[in-house]
């Protein structure tokens, strides 16, 4: 065996998330009730705690993996992390996440139909739809939903701030 | 220009907020109501909820929506309820859970967060075992149970802490049986209860007649006893367990409340319209054809009746080793 | 013939082909599943004759399941939990620009399916159904592992990871509500995770969402990220013919495994579905081609779900005892019309039961047309440009996932698991187990536990009952059967 040099890669970080969540889990299930073996009522920790020590497993395979075959996998460093904000296309995912963000904070307050015109058009302008259009698709997949769902589908989507004005 | 156009734009908007909530106060309803029910859509509770709101639509002249708001045992939509701004516009669907979930801790809610506005449903629970039982009658049931060692017996219904649950540990427990020496099978709902009881995996169930009632009819279940003060006019065949000298009442209940501080007016009015609603020929056939018992108790009546029956838990749901340390 | 005429009288074709087109819209919305359809349905069928309601309810049902495969096949975002393992094969198919082969094979094979569906539920129902009752606890435990096992066979490449993607999927299951003590787990006094996390969220971001944030990512230009749109888009039936004339037995391997779990009260078409998918890779002869686009992949699953529908009417009809949540709705409205489902149904209704059975048969004509109708309506949706159609996936998964219980806390959920999704994929965990473990986890935790309260503890009915013993010596036999194979080949060489 050749010795390499260690490289940390997505199979350790794995291997950690999968032992960080054991960890989780066993830590929080002491504190369940206890079943009653008398009856054969295995308590409401049993399934949780088998769950983590296959998780346990799994982490421990996973870093022993990632060590043992560094070379099948690129090396994550920390200029690795530095280019997840570097490419325009990775920051738009982000600004899309932060617009479901806001759209899950805004929607019972400003209403369907101002959330979801508000955050299509932010989506359609950051893709770099051109403006005109962009207006014309938000209020046109509105105006759809608001039909199918509110008035086919008898779904009753918040009114939010336009209560004010009877819509 | 443009901002003068802001301007008008932006007393237009006060205007229209300050008259609307001007005009709320003098008149109700103006606007949709909503109607949360914390059950699944197609359920039990949500074909009355959207039925009562059919009528209501049409008394108050204003649409009323049925919207679910599932999970936690009834927890998230009772939730909600109690939480909803107290304007008359939103109703809550209250069922027999509203009663346990402070006891299980899955919240911190009791009936004394609503308005009581009206009950309109009772159903007894039913004793049934399968119709290849020895069992004739609850006493002959009891008295084995009492015989046989620990265990040996298995009930079923639904869910733990249930409207179905619950009576079953009272009938041991007024019998002088003690709950744990029966095991219980939990299942979600009486419809996966009664399967079991039809393949023989379990002894006993308990939930409504009605849900039992195809069964029964085909000879392949029998119903003991209804957990009623009285015999059901339906079903006149099944005694009571109180004929049968076992003092327990118990079942499951339907109603409905408004948050805590919600307008006199509204909840009169709307006292009134669903009090009206009950009295009406067409909502008794749309009960007794669903299989629903029609029971009304309105407002403060309601109110004491849930008050009494949360009070009474709090012991069964200690015996049962329920209720949240 | 009598009950044929019956119900080909235009007050009832009207609303039933009406409900038939609203299921197509209902079950292609990410979100909206086909029980929702049922339930939307139903307070219009009070004021309805039974047969009206009856029709309209079988109707509505059958084009829902079908319709989420559509944007299951062109867009990965199932349209109803049914459509979960459609995903696999018919999205790949799509990407090299097969979407519209995929959906007409789909088409087909759905109305194929649900048609033996309906006529096992003709033809053997009462035998069925007393089969069905012979399950309990054990029996259920055994099938949910069965159906966990195809995690295995489904995964491509490291097991290590399908096992890790698996058991996530069973930890999130655990959250919630525990059925034997009713205590509250990891909820953290949260009413909305006591709820327990709905898979149909977790679905749609996994899948959907997970998608458009890769095909945002990536340059525009890129393939791979214009994989889901198709410039032109026509149902292709020619070559389904030929390609389900090859496929006869998988197709009717595929209706009977569906119309048998659908039996089941305690199991329903999207499990059926999974169980369709791994049984047909692990009898076919090229399971390799399995999740990169195998006609196959497309049959199996999506037979089997619709066969599962003729399934769940068996228990309904013959105890009335729901097999699914549609007919646990269907046995109330069923109620209301003041039918008392039952062994008694059939004699005391023997005429409204061949009507049900008729509407059954001639739903699955209209399917085929509607169907065809729905893709065509479905797919004006990809003329738009690229980054327009991410935007509508994007604000109808929102809106489906809304629509569930009308909570925000479910949107919440699709934008987590559509970053796990992407996560997962990138350092290549495969996402079906996850969605797997999540659905089967409950069934299996619930029936093990369950089952040993019944035993007071003790193992050995799981191994005992014929049909447990039958389902564990399936489960050896899946697990061993290839390296047997191998080990017998080494050893003649």
């Amino acid at each position: 065996m050749i010795k390499r040099p260690f490289h940390f890669n997505q199979e350790h970080i794995i291997g950690l998330v999968c032992l960080a969540i054991s960890v989780i889990i066993l830590s929080i299930t002491p504190s369940f009730p206890k079943g009653k073996a008398n009856i054969g009522l295995t308590g409401p920790a049993f399934f949780p705690d088998l769950l983590a020590f296959v998780f346990i497993v799994c982490g421990v395979y996973q870093l022993w993996h990632g060590t043992a075959y560094a070379s099948l996998y690129r090396p994550i460093t920390l200029s690795t992390a530095r280019n997840l904000f570097k490419k325009k296309e990775t920051r738009t995912a982000y600004f899309i996440i932060l617009f479901i963000v806001g759209f899950i904070l805004l929607f019972d307050i400003l209403g369907f139909l101002v959330t979801s015109f508000l955050f299509l058009v932010l989506f359609l302008l950051r893709l770099g739809v051109p403006r005109w259009q962009t207006f014309f698709y938000a209020t046109f997949f509105t105006a759809l939903i608001y039909f199918l769902f509110g008035w086919l589908f008898t779904i009753s989507l918040p009114s939010g701030i336009l209560e004010y004005v009877g819509l | 220009m443009k901002k003068a156009l802001l301007a008008f734009l932006v007393l237009a908007l006060t205007a229209g907020i300050v008259f609307a909530g001007g005009a709320k106060e003098a008149k109700y309803p103006t606007k949709p109501i909503t109607i949360i029910c914390p059950w699944a859509a197609g359920g039990g509770t949500d074909r009355t909820a959207r039925f009562i709101a059919e009528q209501l639509s049409k008394k108050l002249g204003v649409p009323v929506n049925v919207v679910n708001k599932t999970g936690g045992s009834g927890a998230v939509g009772h939730g909600e309820g109690a939480a909803a701004a107290p304007d008359g516009y939103t109703i809550t669907n209250l069922t027999f859970e509203i009663n346990v979930l402070k006891y299980l801790g899955y919240a911190d809610l009791t009936p004394e967060n609503y308005i009581p506005l009206i009950q309109f449903n009772e159903d007894a629970a039913a004793v049934i075992v399968s119709a290849k039982s020895p069992y004739k009658n609850v006493k002959e049931l009891l008295d084995d149970i009492k015989a046989k060692p620990e265990g040996t017996f298995k009930f079923s219904g639904s869910t733990i802490a249930s409207a179905w649950d619950l009576p079953r540990i009272q009938m041991l427990m007024t019998a002088g049986i003690d709950p744990q020496k029966v095991k219980y099978i939990p299942t979600q709902g009486a419809a996966p209860a009664i399967t079991e009881l039809l393949g023989g995996h379990v002894d006993v169930i308990t939930c409504s007649y009605p849900e039992a009632a195809g069964q029964i009819a085909a000879g392949a279940l029998r119903a003991l006893a209804i957990m009623a003060d009285e015999r059901n006019p339906n079903f006149p065949d099944v005694p009571t367990l109180k004929e049968q000298g076992v003092n327990v009442a118990g079942g499951t209940w339907r109603g409905f409340g408004v948050p805590l501080k919600t307008p006199e007016l509204a909840v009169n009015t709307l006292r009134k319209a669903l009090k009206e609603i009950t009295d009406m020929q067409e909502f008794k056939d749309f009960m007794n054809k669903a299989g629903f018992g029609i029971k009304v108790r309105v407002g403060q009546e309601f109110g004491d009746f849930m008050m009494n029956q949360y009070k009474a838990l709090k012991a069964v749901m200690e015996t049962a080793g329920y209720l949240k340390k | 013939m009598d009950a044929v005429l019956s119900v080909l009288r235009i007050e009832i074709l009207i609303p039933w082909l009406l409900a038939m087109i609203l299921g197509i819209f209902v079950g292609a919305m990410p979100g909206l599943t086909a029980t929702m359809a049922v339930a939307l349905i139903v307070p219009l069928t009070f004021h309805t004759p039974p047969i009206v309601g009856l029709a309209m309810i079988l109707g509505v049902s059958f084009t829902a399941i079908f319709a989420g495969d559509i944007p299951a096949t062109f867009l990965r975002v199932p349209g109803t939990p049914a459509s979960g393992a459609a995903v696999l094969d018919g999205y790949e198919m799509n990407k090299p620009g097969k979407g519209p082969l995929a959906i007409a094979l789909d088409l087909t094979c759905s109305t194929l399916g649900g048609t033996i569906g309906v006529l096992i539920l003709i033809t053997i129902s009462p035998i069925l159904a007393t089969f069905a009752l012979r399950f309990t606890h054990f029996e259920y435990f055994w099938l949910a592992l069965l159906g966990l096992s195809m995690s295995a066979v489904i995964t491509k490449g490291s097991t290590m990871k399908g096992l890790i993607s698996m058991t996530g999927g069973l930890i999130l299951s655990t959250i919630g509500l525990d059925i034997s003590t009713g205590y509250p787990r990891f909820a953290f006094g949260n009413t909305y995770l006591m709820g327990g996390i709905n898979f149909i969220p977790v679905m749609i971001g996994l899948f959907g969402i997970s998608e458009v944030l890769r095909s945002i990512s990536v340059t525009s230009h890129d393939q791979l990220g214009d994989a889901a749109i198709i410039s032109n888009v026509k149902a292709d039936f020619r070559s389904v013919g030929k390609i389900m004339g090859k496929n006869k037995r998988l197709i009717l391997q595929s209706s009977v495994i569906g119309t048998l779990i659908g039996a089941l009260p305690g199991a329903g078409a999207d499990i059926a579905a999974w169980v369709a998918y791994g049984m047909a890779k692990k009898t076919s002869k090229t399971p390799e081609k399995f999740g990169t686009g195998a006609e196959e992949g497309v049959i199996a699953p999506t037979t089997a779900n619709n066969a599962a529908l003729g399934g769940t009417w068996i228990p309904a009809l013959v105890f009335g005892i729901p097999g699914d949540s549609i007919t646990a709705i269907v046995l109330g409205a069923m109620m209301m019309y003041g039918l008392k489902p039952g062994p008694l149904v059939f004699q005391g209704s023997r005429d409204l039961v061949n009507q049900i059975f008729t509407v059954a048969v001639i739903s699955q004509f209209f399917l085929l047309i509607l169907g065809y109708l729905g893709i065509r309506a479905f797919t004006w949706f990809f003329k738009f440009p690229r980054n327009v159609v991410l935007a509508g996936i994007t604000i109808f998964s929102i809106i489906g996932a809304y629509a569930l219980r009308s909570s925000v806390f479910d949107v919440g959920l699709v934008l987590v698991f559509g970053i796990l999704g992407y996560l997962m994929e990138r350092v290549t965990i495969p996402l079906p187990p996850f969605i797997l473990g999540l659905i089967l986890g409950p069934m299996i935790e619930e029936n093990l536990r369950i089952g040993l309260v019944k035993t007071s503890g003790n193992f050995w009915p799981f191994f005992s009952r014929p049909i447990s013993a039958f389902f564990a010596f399936l489960l050896i036999l899946i697990f061993l059967y290839e390296p047997v194979k191998l080990l017998i080949q080494r050893k003649r060489r």
